[in-house]
């Protein structure tokens, strides 16, 4: 074999290699012979046979020759703590801060660079009111008093030793989707607008393990959480929902819970919007009442068109967003695609998500990634066909207490114009002839 | 108890494992959850008599007090709900009184301690102003003073005088959180005197008029009545 015919199999891998990427990238699968439910695999057949058929007449020299360049030389080596690709440097928090406060504002999980329904830790939203506390772990500890039979304090070493359950759940901040209260849509990826959502697997102590070993009495109403953080964040919980499924979470994702998530112990509150769910907790205390602070009465409060306001919603609405393909993203050719989207609800599981492309005249229902799992993200899939012309892609999902998600306008006119938190809304991104998207009230 | 411990030795070695029989009686003493495991019932044919019960209760074990199996084939662990270790310890009252106060919307909470708005309004200005104005509007932070009536418009006020329902809720939340570079370091006459100037300001505090812990619960916000509680 002469020089020619090695450079000529060295070019024949690295297009097979770029082709599959791409292919990856696009959500076909270079061979089509993925094991996948009858009727998608038929369309995805009809998209990728071409290439396919391309790419394997080149596969009968591969391997004689062109061994891969990684062969040649030991590759890197272990790491302490693993890092993302260099590559996928998309794939971060978006802040948005305040200036004058950095440590007062957002920072959004980048919901259309991920799959899967676990957000990574390292980009588990954020929201403080005033910075990540550093907390001295050996002075810390929990305190439970109030209205409770004794008042008592839990060190982070007493509680590893309390029996730990797990769950996976979302947690999705109140004000979540907010700039879609906006007249205009706003243009910005789907993770910059809904990433202050994020789930993990949460481990902890039962709440009621702890608050049943203070002593609560028949008049305990509520439960004042308070925050370590400089913005002195206290909420009233009901006791209820204490005793029910509200867990203090150690880990998250298998780790110890991170700095800005909460460390050495946080408030999940399954299905509740984020405020309730205290991060760097300090203390618990039992009441008859309510406190009704600032976080329970002036913010995550929604103001009614008549000017009066809602507030402890806690409960998040069923809602859903398409991730992929959405603004920010490009296609670059007609043909297949994949929608790929996430669905939750405070209520309960997400029974069924449906699609439309044109604008919500019709609906198909999405394969659901199993196993939906209770206040978890749910992963909506479905082949979508596109013409080249424009269209509009929705997403709507259904939860097990049967609400729907809801239209804008129907939100709207329930709503108003000026809640400002809790928007679940269903979503519409317009797809153009040039395989743009933007975000459109449809 | 010796009759029975003995009779069942002399079952185990009699009837293995294998050659058990299916017995109703120590099935239901299963299913009713006193026993952990089904014994094979060695005395029903031999005696003619099912008395596998007796022999169910000296085999499984009991469960003692704190949940654990007693008796001859007893394991080190819970089989059923577990409290936890109940390692949390004791605070002193004293202890107790040192954590952060909260502050009620009825007042509860509130230190002893007074201010009036010309203290305020000085305060206010080193402290306050460059963020949220110097007369409570059009800075960046939130608006101090706003218009009620714009409630219900397209652009509503959420400010402090318009939306907050209680005003001792105001101190906790100031103290807490204010001034952002140093939280939590404002002294109880201190933050009177700047809430002092800040009702002056609305028109809810009379010019002149001393704040404390009583004046402060006494004042009716205008938006006291504009919420509803949803709670689910």
């Amino acid at each position: 074999m002469g020089v020619g015919g090695l450079i000529d199999d060295a070019r024949q891998a690295w297009y097979f290699n770029a082709s599959v990427k791409l292919m990856k990238k696009r959500g076909h699968h270079p061979d089509g012979t993925l094991a996948s439910p009858g009727r998608r695999r038929t369309i995805l057949r009809a998209a990728g046979l071409g290439k396919a058929g391309v790419i394997g007449a080149g596969l009968s020299r591969f391997g004689q020759a062109a061994e891969p360049q990684s062969w040649s030389s030991p590759g890197r080596g272990f790491s302490n703590y693993g890092q993302p690709a260099e590559s996928e440097k998309d794939a971060i928090r978006w802040i948005s801060a305040n200036p004058a406060l950095p440590g007062e504002g957002v920072s959004w999980t980048p919901l259309h660079e991920l799959e899967g329904t676990i957000t990574p830790n390292g980009l588990h939203f954020e929201r403080h009111h005033n910075g990540v506390p550093h907390i001295d772990i050996d002075r810390w500890s929990l305190v439970i008093n109030g209205h409770s039979r004794r008042s008592l304090a839990f060190t982070l070493d007493d509680l590893h030793r309390y029996p730990l359950q797990s769950r996976l759940t979302f947690i999705e901040c109140g004000g979540n989707s907010n700039s879609l209260w906006h007249p205009q849509p706003v243009q910005a990826a789907a993770g910059h607008l809904h990433g202050l959502v994020s789930a993990s697997e949460w481990t902890g102590v039962p709440l009621s393990l702890l608050l049943e070993e203070a002593g609560t009495d028949g008049k305990t109403g509520w439960v004042i959480a308070d925050g370590l953080d400089a913005s002195g964040v206290s909420v009233s919980l009901p006791i209820e929902k204490c005793m029910d499924d509200v867990l203090l979470a150690l880990y998250q994702n298998g780790e110890a819970v991170r700095p800005e998530n909460g460390y050495p112990a946080r408030l999940v509150v399954p299905g509740w919007e984020g405020i309730v769910n205290v991060k760097w907790l300090h203390s618990l205390t039992l009441s008859r009442e309510p406190l009704w602070s600032r976080f329970d009465t002036v913010s995550y409060t929604d103001l009614l068109k008549d000017g009066t306001a809602e507030r402890m919603t806690f409960e998040m609405g069923v809602k859903s967003i398409i991730t992929s393909p959405s603004v920010g993203q490009q296609l670059d050719s007609p043909g297949v695609h994949e929608i790929r989207g996430l669905a939750w609800s405070g209520a309960g599981r997400i029974t069924r998500v449906d699609v439309s492309a044109d604008g919500g005249r019709r609906w198909t229902p999405a394969e659901l990634q199993e196993p939906v799992q209770d206040r978890a993200l749910t992963r909506f899939r479905l082949p979508w066909q596109w013409d080249g012309q424009p269209q509009v892609l929705m997403s709507r999902a259904t939860d097990a207490s049967r609400a729907m998600q809801p239209t804008r306008d129907g939100l709207l006119a329930d709503k108003g114009g000026n809640a400002y938190y809790h928007y679940n809304a269903i979503c519409a991104v317009r797809v153009e002839r040039d395989g743009s998207f933007t975000h459109v009230y449809a | 108890m010796q009759f029975l411990e003995a009779k069942f030795a002399r079952c185990q070695m009699q009837f293995p494992e294998g050659e058990a029989v299916f017995c109703p009686t120590s099935f239901l003493a299963m299913y009713s959850g006193k026993f952990t495991r089904m014994l094979p019932c060695v005395l029903h044919t031999a005696a003619g008599v099912c008395l596998s019960l007796l022999c169910c209760e000296v085999w499984a074990g009991e469960t003692d007090e704190s949940g654990f199996t007693v008796g001859a084939d007893a394991q080190p662990f819970l089989t059923q709900g577990w409290a936890g270790p109940e390692l949390g310890r004791i605070l002193s009252e004293s202890a107790v009184d040192d954590l952060p106060r909260h502050v009620f919307a009825d007042g509860r909470g509130l230190p002893p301690g007074e201010g009036n708005a010309r203290d305020g309004a000085i305060l206010y200005a080193g402290l306050c102003a460059e963020c949220h104005g110097s007369e409570g509007q059009g800075g960046r932070a939130l608006e101090l003073v706003g218009d009620r009536s714009l409630l219900d418009t397209e652009y509503p006020d959420r400010g402090l005088a318009v939306f907050w329902p209680d005003a001792p809720t105001l101190y906790e939340y100031i103290y807490r959180a204010m001034p952002p570079e140093q939280p939590a370091s404002l002294q109880p006459d201190e933050l009177y005197a700047i809430l002092a100037h800040l009702l002056e300001l609305n028109g809810l505090l009379d010019p002149g008029v001393v704040l404390d812990k009583r004046s402060l619960s006494n004042i009716l916000m205008p938006n006291r009545y504009g919420f509803r509680t949803i709670k689910r």
